[in-house]
């Protein structure tokens, strides 16, 4: 029997990962990039040739160009609070048309991060070698419970969104490819788990807990998804707990090697 | 990515105590107003004026479809048990999570906006402040009252939770 703190605890942590299911999110995508295209649109568009009909109620108020590019962008790296950047690992998760999707329409602004093929594929392997703290103090693994609800993913037909046709690329509307294994998610869902305890003790400033926390995540998933989040972790740990010097020069690293990263921004600014 | 403040602004709705079958609208308009209103959200101030927007929608939900679950849902959950093949790891987080909203929807509306983007959105002081448009030292004490309210209400939750197990275990043979 536990007592009154644990209950409240215990509920305030299932708040952690709760997610809307997937179709829903598909669809808000749906409707969010065709109205992104329209407002692309309008910003590069001369203002003699008429935008393109909206599937959105948004009325398409005349809006500077720059500062919708601006907005857009930052919608899109997910430039939000803190802890909420965490939840970026439902790009992760997203089936692999609708990488190709967001990848194509968003390239323009990023580069071509998403490899929508094979996500596993793209995750550097290298990370983990320059990034294991040295204070290898790491507590065993197997404590990792799925903290999110991994609903089944259905195979995303684009062309059958409310997106219209003419927004997007025609690279969207290929067929759908392999839809990912329930193992696979289960395993993110852990993955995501993992993150969020190493962010949770960075938070509470307990450095040494984080490092550790990040080590673990490292352990349990070498070839993880998440590594560059883990990564961007470890540089803040780094930085918060004034170990500056070794902080820039593992950002500088991950710059290198990750110049369009969304977190790319916010680690120049630690590596400075 | 956009999934990312999808998902961010989905949950805090939830959490705020808009009902599961009005979130996936309600997360839309949120969306739908910030597209309107992209010409005059100050660069920068994109993330609160989200929230902002999120907690207009929710209180507005709130106020349409007042008095919903109460622990009967709790225990139609437990009933879930014995037909899906739904890990219990996860059932135990549903069930959980859904105890999380009950005590919410407990709380009065602007102690539980506090306490939400406070507790669970591990927000700053500073950064509730301005998305509520309120003094800090208001968000400061309501966040203290929240606490102990939450508390309060998680210790009555418990009692009754311990009361209502026997018959519900009861009914079910």
């Amino acid at each position: 029997m536990t007592d009154d703190a644990d209950f409240e605890r215990r509920l305030l942590a299932a708040a952690k990962g709760d997610a809307p299911p997937r179709e829903s999110q598909e669809a808000a995508l749906a409707a969010f990039l065709a109205s992104r295209a329209m407002l692309d649109a309008l910003a590069t568009s001369p203002p003699s040739s008429p935008p393109p009909s909206p599937p959105l109620p948004a009325g398409p108020a005349p809006i500077g160009g720059a500062m919708v590019q601006s907005a857009l962008k930052w919608l899109l790296t997910g430039a939000f609070f803190g802890s909420l950047v965490t939840l970026g690992v439902a790009e992760a998760l997203r089936p692999p048309a609708l990488a190709h999707l967001v990848s194509s329409a968003s390239a323009a602004h990023f580069g071509p991060r998403q490899v929508p093929t094979a996500l596993a594929a793209v995750v550097p392997k290298v990370a983990l070698d320059r990034v294991v703290p040295s204070s290898s103090s790491g507590s065993p693994p197997g404590r990792l419970v799925s903290a999110r609800e991994v609903p089944k993913v259905p195979a995303l037909a684009a062309s059958a969104g409310p997106a219209p046709s003419e927004a997007v690329e025609p690279s969207v509307v290929a067929p759908s490819p392999p839809v990912a294994s329930p193992s696979r998610t289960s395993r993110l869902a852990e993955e995501v788990v993992a993150l969020d305890a190493a962010r949770a003790k960075l938070a509470s400033r307990d450095y040494e807990g984080a490092l550790r926390a990040t080590y673990d995540y490292r352990v349990l998933f070498p070839a993880g998804e998440l590594a560059r989040e883990v990564d961007v972790v470890v540089i803040e740990v780094l930085s918060a707990k004034g170990s500056g010097g070794e902080a820039r020069a593992r950002a500088r690293a991950f710059l290198a090697t990750y110049p369009n990263d969304p977190h790319a921004s916010r680690v120049r600014s630690l590596a400075e | 990515m956009f999934e990312s403040h999808y998902v961010a602004i989905w949950r805090l709705l939830r959490r705020l105590g808009v009902r599961p079958s009005q979130l996936d609208d309600a997360t839309q308009e949120v969306f739908a107003v910030f597209v309107r209103k992209l010409a005059v959200v100050e660069e920068g101030k994109e993330g609160p004026y989200l929230y902002g927007v999120a907690l207009r929608v929710a209180s507005n939900e709130v106020r349409r479809g007042k008095g919903e679950p109460t622990l009967h849902e709790v225990e139609a959950l437990a009933n879930l048990a014995d037909a899906g093949p739904s890990p219990e790891a996860e059932l135990a987080q549903r069930r959980d999570r859904l105890l999380l909203d009950i005590a919410l929807d407990r709380m009065p509306h602007d102690l539980r906006a506090v306490f939400v983007l406070a507790q669970l959105e591990e927000l700053e002081i500073r950064q509730i402040a301005e998305i509520e448009g309120i003094p800090v030292g208001t968000v400061s004490s309501r966040l203290r009252r929240a606490r102990e309210e939450f508390s309060a209400i998680a210790k009555r939750l418990r009692a009754e939770l311990d009361s209502a197990k026997g018959p519900a275990h009861d009914r079910r043979r």
